[in-house]
Parts: C-alpha cells; structure tokens; sequence
C-alpha cells in the first residue's frame, strides 16, 4: 500500500509544481484522496491473507468505506478494487471517473470523464505502463493498450492501441505511431 | 446586457441598488438570474418563481461563485475589507462548486456577461474568456493543452452554442454566435456563426442563426443542411 501511495504521491507532485508539501498536495488533488481510499482497500484485501493483520480488519474496512463513499459522493472518482492499478497513477480533475475490473501499469495518468471498464463478458481491459490518458476516454472492453501510448481526450477506443502510439477520435484511430509522451505525462 | 426578449421581471437591475462595493457583482447577479428565469422557468412570474429560479439552479450559484473567485483574482492586490469577504465566500465556494455542481472553474477564467451554464454540471473550465450570451451544457471541457504545438488556452465568444459532452483544447478562438454540435473534439479556430460537429471536429455548415437553439435548453444532435 505504501510503496504505491507514496508513488502516486511522488508523480503529483511533479505534475503540480504549486503545492509544495504532502499535505497541501493531499488537500488540493482529490484524484490523491481517491487513491488513498484504493490502495488502502487494495492493502485490506491482501491484509486478509496474513493472520496477524487480523485484528486491524474490522478497523480498517469501515475506515476504507467511509473513505471511498467521500470519493465517490463528493468528487464521483470511483476507483474499485476489483482494478489493479499499478503504482505511480495521476488523476488530473475530478468528476465521473470510472475504473473497474482492469489493469493499469505504472506511472500512468488519467482525466476527468474517463471510463475504464469492462465489456459485458467481464473481461476487462489491460493498459501498459506510462499511458497518458485524457478527458472524456471511453475504454469500455477488452482492449490492450501498450506501454508509453497516449489517448488525446475524447477518445473512444474500439481497438487495441500499439506501444507509444497516439490514439484521437470517436472510434479511436492511431493517427500517430511514435509518439512521445513524456513531456505531458 | 443582453436578456431574453420580451419578458418583464420584477427584478430590474437598473432600478435596484446596492451598498459601495460589491454593486457590480450585485449587478451581475441580477442579470444573471432574469438571463436564468427566462430559460428555465420562462413564463412565470411573482417573488416565488424568482425565489426558485435564485435557489434552484445549480448553475447559477457555480457562475456566482466563479465571478466572486474572479473578482478575488483581479482584486487581489488592494485587500479592502470587501476583498477578504469575497475570499471567504470564493473559499467556501469553491467546496460547493466541486462537491454540488462536479465543476471547476480557473478563477482567471473572464466570464463577460450574463452566460447560462448547465444545471447538471460536469464543467472543467480553463477557457481565457467567455462572451457574453453564450449557452454551454453539461459535461463540457475547455482547456488547455501542453502538447501537439498548439499550447494555450481558449477564447469562447459570444452568444455561442455549446451542446453536452463537448471538448474545446488548444489555443483557438470560438467565433460570435457558433454552434458547437453535442459530442464535439475542437482543436481549431471555429469562424463566427459556424456549425462544428464529430470528433475531431469539422466544419458543417456556416452561416447558422443559433438564436432559437439559445432561447430553450433543448439539445440537439444535428442541423438542417445550408442549401
């Protein structure tokens, strides 16, 4: 759970240069305050396996409700824990996100309006690491979208996307092929 | 200012007044509210509707607090009395902009006169400025982007048309009286009273009268082809 949140932490603050300190930074990204609700539910969930950590579920699943249901009711950022998010994820804005039942690798960054769930066979999409993802994506299926590839905003992906290739439109094209994304990630 | 026409409302803001200071602001809400009673409750007069119409309307209540925030923003170098008023109300605000209207605003964003913004929220607004009349429905986006050569941040005119689930990126300018069509991904300069649609947008028709579609909060998909 650390190790993830304190990635998570460590790339918004490169991407908000004007909150300096954790607790600025905390109180001024709500993606950061859904994150923390998810990795710490993510933690509660492997938590079981090991007996000894008993005695802090029945403290800590309360706790991690309270804090998705904030997520959820005042920002709509619905992270579930049945995605596997991998550390070091970026939530730009706030306001009807979805992610469920996929993966996503590290240090990936996504926008407001995006949904990222599976078809209606429950087979979920798989993103690579250092995806740049924007405002109003639909990723809605089984796709692959590998590593380094970015989806401009409004993109609606009804195919899988290569590595390092950009994706625009509605169906979403590969207009680009190469495309480097490390300045906006 | 420009008003729905034709209508009379007890509210008149050239007759009311208001203590120094905040009268622009005062002045602007007034505006504000008549532009929303005409659209959402056109018809209906007396102290309740407008009552209704002041209250009711998420919107309404996200442009009050986007012009306070903004005033604060201007202002921020004389800190009179009213100045630290207005930072409370922008402070508390703020909150209720996120958590009721699911909006955000970039507090130098310039709103120029009365502009309706949706009800159903779903803003995310870093626009420069927004003229005024324009209409913008839910779920929109204006921002800037960093990438693709065309960084910076948009100009909406005036008495434009922008529908739901629409996305205006880039450093462009939206003419007078456009119609951004539902569902749109602009990236380019839209010519006054054009008509752009899809995503990525394109250019459909030019020369389109918008004022009917501004009248009502109806929302339509497409428009008749120019002859």
């Amino acid at each position: 759970m650390l190790g993830g949140f304190t990635a998570d932490v460590r790339h918004c603050a490169e991407k908000e240069k004007a909150y300096s300190g954790f607790v600025r930074l905390l109180a001024n990204n709500y993606g950061l305050q859904a994150l923390l609700a998810y990795r710490l539910g993510r933690w509660l969930l492997r938590a079981g396996d090991a007996y000894y950590l008993w005695p802090l579920l029945p403290v800590c699943w309360p706790f991690y409700y309270l804090l998705s249901r904030y997520a959820h009711l005042a920002f709509d950022i619905r992270l579930e824990l049945s995605a596997d998010i991998g550390p070091g994820l970026y939530i730009g804005h706030f306001g009807a996100i979805r992610v469920r039942q996929c993966r996503i690798g590290a240090n990936c960054s996504i926008a407001h309006m995006t949904e990222i769930s599976p078809a209606a066979d429950g087979s979920g999409p798989i993103i690579g690491d250092s995806v740049w993802i924007g405002a109003h994506v639909q990723i809605v299926g089984s796709y692959r979208i590998g590593c380094g590839a970015t989806l401009a905003a409004g993109a609606v992906v009804r195919q899988d996307v290569p590595s390092a290739a950009l994706c625009l439109g509605n169906p979403g094209h590969v207009v680009m092929r190469s495309y480097d994304n490390r300045s906006i990630l | 200012m420009k008003s729905v026409d034709g209508e009379v409302h007890a509210l008149n803001p050239a007759l009311v007044t208001f203590p120094q200071g905040c009268n622009r602001l005062a002045r602007q809400f007034v505006a504000d509210a008549r532009f929303y009673h005409g659209l959402t409750r056109a018809g209906r007069a007396g102290p309740w509707a407008l009552a209704r119409t002041m209250l009711c309307n998420r919107g309404l209540w996200l442009l009050t607090f986007h012009r306070i925030a903004h005033y604060c923003q201007i202002q921020r170098r004389v800190r009179s009395p009213m100045w630290w008023l207005a930072r409370l109300c922008h402070s508390v605000g703020a909150c209720f902009n996120v958590v009721f209207c699911r909006s955000a605003f970039r507090t130098d964003c310039d709103i120029k006169g009365v502009v309706y913004l949706s009800n159903r929220g779903y803003l995310i607004c870093g626009a420069r400025s927004i003229g005024a009349g324009s209409l913008i429905h839910e779920r929109c986006t204006f921002g800037y982007t960093v990438a693709g050569g065309r960084e910076g941040r948009p100009d909406i005119g005036e008495q434009v048309w922008i529908g739901p689930n629409c996305i205006i990126a880039g450093s462009l300018t939206v003419g007078d009286g456009a119609t951004v069509l539902p569902g749109s991904f602009v990236t380019f300069s839209v010519p006054p009273r054009a008509v752009v649609k899809g995503n990525p947008a394109l250019i459909v028709r030019t020369n389109f009268e918008n004022s009917a579609l501004r009248r009502s909060l109806t929302v339509v998909q497409d428009v008749a082809p120019e002859n």
